[in-house]
């Protein structure tokens, strides 16, 4: 019993790092119609800003918790320069070529931190000093309910953002209708930089608790982060903000819970093959909207 | 069988016959003196690439969809055929060389063509995104399942997840060689054949040609399929000359770099394809020849170009040419009245503008 | 038009990149530095005897590449110096004839080798990973090649075939090592081994560890991970409800902090020990979590052992300190240990060279080697733990009877 709700809590703590990535993938594809490989790099690059900026902000007095600011200034910064030079050119140019252009974008940053940085794994100094509760046998780490309560946060912040300001609708319309929402004034670049802004601030935040909870980073980090959380968004919905969420929390739980109960060694064979089964069966998700196709 | 095919076959068959000589002269004089053996490891790498590059320009350029997994089904190919020679060196059992070269390559085809099968069918109803995404979790999950299998009579130890090493050499220069023009001309073959050219059609315009009657789903199982089949065999030809194995090899990153070489040496040319393999495959021995430093540099110049073809010339550095020697003999000898010999489509991954269609369905 | 040019530019960039390097003929590829004023390869050409160097001068082991190639250098710099390689009345000078690098992928260990058997060596000394040194040591083997692997732990290795030895402890070692370890110092009562099921290296230690214990009636569960994990918490969770003492993690230094950390975490006080798959590791801000944490070494630097604080000198006044690790004194060593071999055999052929090396009493930096029937060193274990995250000296146990 122990071990199940211990199992429960640490199902929990992956799956919000899952779903915080998950979010930001769905975001980008529920407006553009593109999945951007990239988005896991874009946590690698946030966690390497981390290492160099929490020590930045003991050294200049100031509490590590601010050094986010930073990474997010950077990740910000990083997807829009993305979006502007590699995805802006070949929007319009079929699927196939914006996946290989995101492609290419992931690995120009693996290699570019890899030339940066170095393949040696860095440990990054802890951003917070949180007690660990412990209920009984279980301990409950501060860093988890963290992780829990910023997720969720985020992602009622980003439905309020969505549902209610008139730049949320705006990048509600445009996937709809992309030549009526510009026929009807909306800036349609700027909702596309404005989307990915949004995602790449997420992506910050989730490197922040990625480094919270597993200390280590290096330039690989991005790979399967990335594509365990595009799972995720999948496996919710893919351009459903809560879908991201529950996907996640799901993904997390189910890849522990085999861990612990099941075949250690296939968790990641079970993962894939979940996605590959929801893929067929449900392709929409969870959470997803039934995309009826033209003809 | 009509003149000007018989005379374009026959052309391009002294063209290859020339070419194995050159080689064979190459390595088998010893001009090279000590370089040889590793010029001629070079050369194996560079073949085998250029079967999986062509496999996977036949799925990509060819049928226009994605796949991001297909270095699974080269570790199937690998893995069957090291398991097939050890097996029978366990058992003592004797054949001769080049007949165990071939019937290993045909056995690890059939096996990886299999897989095709079972990943296609079920697969191949999505399109685009979805099926990229499938391409990369079936290749995990075969990652993951080699990782954990183990034959211990043969490998001696408790997981293929350990390498697999040991396996019998047989590849020689010359048997890869004549194997890697087999395998580039079948497939050259299926593309101008009507199932080739359906299958185009099928990447232009699905709806249309499903509209005129072709089966959609059962063109793309096939070729799927063969796409694996082949990366089987290549799979096998690495397993053969490379003699170990590990399954963590095989992963994303190779399916990545793979699919950086179809579209940089142009989507939809086999051309493209076979001039492209080898050069990139031995891109890092050549690069640390030169200078040991600049291998760190080279996939970050990989994305770079790739990133560069995409915005300005998205079919790649050959686009949809596919070089002709009967074209070229033809003009050197001024013969007038060339007539061109059918050029196998190209995939174009630029779109028509107007007319276009996003994948997931919304029409422009 | 401009479309056009654009990929005749790129054509003739790849083409130009590939010709340029066929074209340069070993000028530029790595050679050994300092005494030999030969750069080119030509081995037992008059004056020279040579070997090839492989390492992981790029890849995931960049590091370890970088402590093998200074190692190496470092070597022939002294041997050259103090008069080379003396065979009979002959005085050789002592050459790398070219130092490859092999990514720590099998596929590139493999044309590594190639490369290196293409100039005229007597032998190899590489590489890291026991898988890449795997892929080429059957070819050396009947290519009549003698190979010393610096760091390849790995059991089977040496068991190729008579021209293949190594200058570190194989795993058949290290695992009853630290199981003995665990079981003496640690006095454990339950053990927990967490290892990488996809990985020679993890399995080789888990099965010999395991056996230890099978066969010295110690408990033992066993959790399986991958090696590129970073979410070990299931396992963690098990070790703490299962009640275990002690961890046995025989994975590599990348993921060994998480490891730690999460232990910790989740309330395990108990000993976690490692191989020398940790050498490196980074302890930056998780110094509390490696309290009572331990892993098996080839040597220590801090040691105050003659020997080891020469090496340590000579190696950070050239090189500095960043890049000492085992990986230099073990390249170091094997480079004199083939030159003990070669001076002991009085002969430059491998064949002849390979007995005397099976014969061998050769000590140095790291430690003391006598080869046992399969080529297999019998040496001494360095016991290594970690105070305020800083590697410190603990104990050593095993080496010759």
């Amino acid at each position: 019993m122990l071990l199940f709700l211990q199992s429960l809590t640490n199902g929990l703590n992956l799956g919000s790092i899952y779903a915080l990535t998950a979010l930001g993938y769905t975001m980008v594809y529920g407006i553009i119609r593109m999945i951007n490989f990239a988005h896991g790099d874009f946590i690698m690059i946030g966690g390497f800003t981390l290492f160099y900026s929490i020590p930045f902000m003991d050294s200049i007095g100031v509490p590590k918790p601010f050094a986010i600011i930073i990474a997010i200034l950077v990740c910000v910064a990083v997807g829009v320069l993305t979006e502007q030079i590699a995805y802006k050119p070949v929007r319009g140019h079929g699927s196939m070529t914006a996946l290989i252009t995101a492609l290419g974008m992931s690995l120009f940053l693996e290699n570019l931190a890899l030339v940066l940085f170095g393949t040696t794994p860095r440990n990054v100094p802890a951003m917070f000093d949180l007690p660990n509760i412990t209920i009984g046998n279980i301990s409950l780490q501060g860093k988890t309910l963290l992780t829990l309560s910023i997720g969720i946060i985020t992602m009622l912040l980003l439905m309020i953002f969505v549902q209610k300001t008139t730049i949320g609708k705006a990048m509600r319309a445009v996937p709809e209708d992309r030549i009526a929402s510009a026929l009807v004034g909306i800036n349609v670049n700027r909702v596309i930089t404005v989307t990915f802004a949004l995602g790449s601030g997420l992506a910050a935040i989730a490197s922040m608790m990625y480094v919270t909870s597993y200390v280590s980073i290096k330039n690989e980090l991005g790979i399967t982060l990335g594509l365990k959380a595009f799972a995720a968004a999948i496996l919710g919905g893919i351009g459903s903000i809560p879908g991201a969420m529950i996907g996640g929390l799901l993904l997390g739980l189910i890849e522990i819970f085999v861990k612990v109960y099941l075949f250690p060694s296939w968790y990641e064979a079970i993962t894939y093959g979940l996605l590959i089964l929801v893929l067929l069966i449900k392709p929409t998700g969870l959470l997803g909207r039934k995309d009826n196709e033209k003809v | 069988m009509n003149a000007s095919y018989k005379r374009h076959y026959l052309i391009n068959l002294a063209g290859i016959a020339v070419l194995f000589a050159l080689l064979c002269l190459l390595f088998d004089t010893g001009i090279l003196g000590r370089r040889t053996e590793y010029i001629k490891g070079l050369a194996i790498i560079g073949m085998y690439s250029i079967i999986m590059v062509c496999s996977l320009n036949l799925l990509t350029g060819y049928m226009g969809e994605f796949s991001l997994g297909h270095a699974g089904f080269m570790s199937i190919g690998a893995y069957s055929a090291a398991i097939f020679t050890s097996l029978l060196a366990l058992y003592e059992i004797s054949i001769p060389a080049p007949i165990l070269f071939v019937i290993s390559l045909i056995i690890a085809g059939a096996v990886a063509a299999v897989f095709g099968i079972i990943v296609g069918i079920p697969a191949l109803r999505l399109r685009g995104d979805y099926l990229c995404i499938v391409t990369v979790a079936v290749a995990e999950i075969i990652r993951v399942m080699l990782c954990n299998l183990s034959i211990p009579a043969i490998t001696g130890s408790s997981t293929f997840g350990k390498s697999f090493a040991g396996i019998p050499k047989i590849a020689d220069f010359h048997y890869v060689f004549i194997a890697t023009v087999i395998c580039v001309t079948l497939m050259y073959m299926y593309i101008r054949s009507r199932f080739g050219r359906a299958v185009i059609a099928i990447r232009e315009d699905y709806i249309a040609a499903s509209a005129s009657g072709l089966n959609v789903t059962k063109h793309k199982v096939m070729t799927f399929t063969i796409s694996a089949f082949f990366a089987g065999v290549s799979g096998a030809i690495y397993a053969l000359s490379i003699t170990s194995l590990l399954p963590t090899y095989f992963n994303f990153s190779k399916s990545s770099e793979f699919l950086a070489m179809v579209i940089m040496g142009g989507s939809g040319s086999m051309t493209g394809s076979i001039v492209a393999a080898p050069i990139l495959s031995a891109l890092p021995q050549i690069i640390s020849y030169v200078n040991a430093d600049f291998a760190s540099y080279r996939m970050l110049i990989y994305a770079v170009l790739l990133i560069v073809i995409m915005i300005f010339k998205p079919s790649g550095i050959f686009g949809s040419y596919e070089f002709s020697l009967e074209r070229l003999i033809d003009k050197l000898s001024g013969r007038k009245n060339v007539k061109a010999v059918t050029v196998a489509g190209g995939a174009s991954i630029e779109a028509p503008t107007t007319a276009g269609k996003d994948d997931i369905g919304e029409v422009k | 038009m401009r479309k056009r040019a654009l990929s005749l530019l790129m054509a003739g960039a790849l083409v130009a990149a590939a010709l340029s390097g066929c074209g340069a003929s070993g000028s530029s590829a790595e050679t050994t530095a300092a005494a030999s004023s030969e750069t080119t390869a030509s081995a037992a050409d008059g004056d020279t005897l040579s070997f090839g160097v492989i390492a992981p001068l790029t890849g995931p082991h960049a590091l370890y590449g970088e402590a093998a190639k200074n190692g190496v250098n470092l070597a022939l710099e002294e041997i050259n110096e103090a008069g080379g390689v003396k065979v009979g009345d002959k005085s050789y000078s002592f050459n790398a004839a070219v130092i490859c690098d092999d990514k720590s992928d099998s596929t590139e260990a493999i044309s590594a080798y190639n490369n290196c058997a293409s100039y005229d060596i007597l032998g190899i000394i590489g590489t890291y990973a026991s898988s890449c040194t795997k892929a080429f040591a059957t070819q050396a083997q009947s290519d009549g090649l003698i190979v010393i692997t610096p760091q390849s732990t790995n059991a089977s290795i040496c068991k190729i075939g008579d021209y293949i030895f190594r200058a570190c402890f194989s795993d058949d070692a290290q695992g009853p090592a630290m199981a003995e370890f665990i079981k003496d110092k640690l006095g454990a009562k339950k053990v927990a081994i967490i290892y990488g099921s996809n990985e020679d290296y993890c399995t080789g230690l888990y099965e010999s560890i395991s056996k230890y214990f099978d066969e010295n009636g110690v408990d033992y569960v066993v959790y399986e991970c991958n090696s590129t994990d970073t979410d070990f918490s299931a396992q963690v969770s098990k070790v703490v409800a299962e009640g275990c003492d002690a961890i046995a993690y025989p994975n590599y230094l990348d993921t060994a902090p998480m490891l730690v950390q999460q232990a910790r975490a989740a309330g395990f006080t108990g000993g976690i020990v490692g191989g020398d798959g940790w050498d490196g590791a980074d302890t930056s801000g998780l110094e509390a979590d490696f309290e009572n944490t331990y892993y098996l070494n080839h040597l220590d630097f801090g040691d105050t052992d003659e020997k080891i604080q020469n090496f340590v000198k000579t190696y950070t006044d050239e090189f500095g300190s960043d890049s000492l690790c085992a990986a230099a004194a073990l390249y170091y060593d094997s480079v004199y240990m083939l030159k003990q071999a070669i001076e002991e055999s009085g002969s430059t052929d491998p064949a002849v060279i390979k007995d005397a090396l099976a014969a061998i009493d050769f000590t140095g930096v790291t430690g003391h080697i006598k080869f046992d029937e399969n080529g297999d060193p019998i040496k001494a274990f360095t016991i290594e733990t970690f105070k305020d995250g800083k590697v410190t000296y603990y104990d050593k146990v095993g080496g010759e009877a």
